[in-house]
């Protein structure tokens, strides 16, 4: 795939309203992934990607790879756009949101395809020239972060279930504190 | 209001020519005006639709980027976990041997329940 046929997608995808895409490969390895997600433009648009009509084992290694894919490209599967993957083989997966089937994707996006007036496309520029501005920070990081101040406030929540037990056998005990 | 309302505006010569028809023609009228205002009203719709879901996504956009550089950078610069965490932890120690003191007190109800329970079965 040329520069000037990813430009040409992308240039399409911005134009566009923020509704579901599929995306369909041939093969699940890294290198064609990368390609692919190159020529659909990640996170400029929602998209999904059908692996269900694999076997477990597969699947976890087309997931494997689709993760390895976007960590390559340094696109993140949530943001801006999602980036759904949908099979019933595997319930849930660290990187990737997981939908068991096309039905159950989030509603949000899905909306008719009309041609835009004015003060819509005005818009969806903004919203265009926002998500960008989102797709250059370093999202990977973020979330890690997000994810370690999670587990300093589960040490949190953890000590004071605690203290709130001992709290409630004291009171059982029947004994004034002293 | 009138039967013949639609066809007030019509000229005489249209008229002559719809004699006999008038109710058929008065109908058909209603029908189209009732099907135009229902397709106008689904357009008008639509488009509110639209410019919400585009308003709606411009602000969920913003929160998420609000929340991944300001809010989550000033969250780190001036985090107070460590210090809530010491906190909990001091309080929980005194819980702790709060409670130890409450276990080992003659008149709690464990020793008055055990103290019961031995007078009865000896």
């Amino acid at each position: 795939m040329n520069d000037e046929t990813q430009n040409n997608q992308k240039e399409k995808n911005r134009s566009r309203i923020p509704n579901y895409a599929e995306i369909t490969v041939e093969s699940y390895k890294v290198f064609e992934l990368t390609e692919k997600f190159k020529e659909q433009g990640i996170g400029e648009v929602p998209l999904y990607i059908d692996v269900s009509a694999l076997n477990e084992e597969l699947t976890k290694k087309a997931l494997q790879n689709i993760a390895q894919s976007l960590i390559l490209l340094n696109l993140h599967p949530f943001f801006p756009y999602p980036l759904y993957v949908i099979t019933d083989k595997i319930g849930q997966h660290d990187v990737l949101p997981i939908i068991p089937t096309v039905e159950e994707l989030p509603a949000h996006f899905n909306n008719k395809i009309k041609r835009l007036k004015q003060k819509e496309q005005l818009l969806l520029n903004k919203v265009r020239l926002k998500s960008n501005r989102l797709s250059n920070v370093a999202l990977y990081d973020k979330i890690a972060e997000i994810k370690n101040q999670f587990k300093n406030q589960r040490k949190i929540l953890r000590a004071c279930q605690e203290n709130e037990f001992y709290e409630h056998l004291i009171d059982k005990l029947n004994i004034p504190n002293f | 209001m009138s039967k013949k309302k639609n066809l007030v505006n019509l000229d005489r010569d249209t008229r002559e020519k719809i004699r006999g028809f008038e109710e058929l023609a008065e109908q058909l009228l209603d029908e189209q005006i009732e099907r135009g205002t229902k397709i106008s009203k689904e357009k008008v719709d639509d488009t509110f639709e639209l410019y919400q879901f585009l308003d709606s996504e411009d602000k969920r956009i913003e929160k998420v980027n609000r929340m991944l550089t300001t809010k989550l950078d000033n969250f780190k610069k001036h985090s107070q976990e460590e210090k809530i965490y010491q906190k909990v932890q001091v309080e929980l120690v005194n819980t702790r041997q709060n409670l130890v003191v409450n276990l080992a007190h003659e008149d709690n109800n464990i020793h008055q329940q055990i103290q019961e329970m031995f007078r009865r079965l000896f």
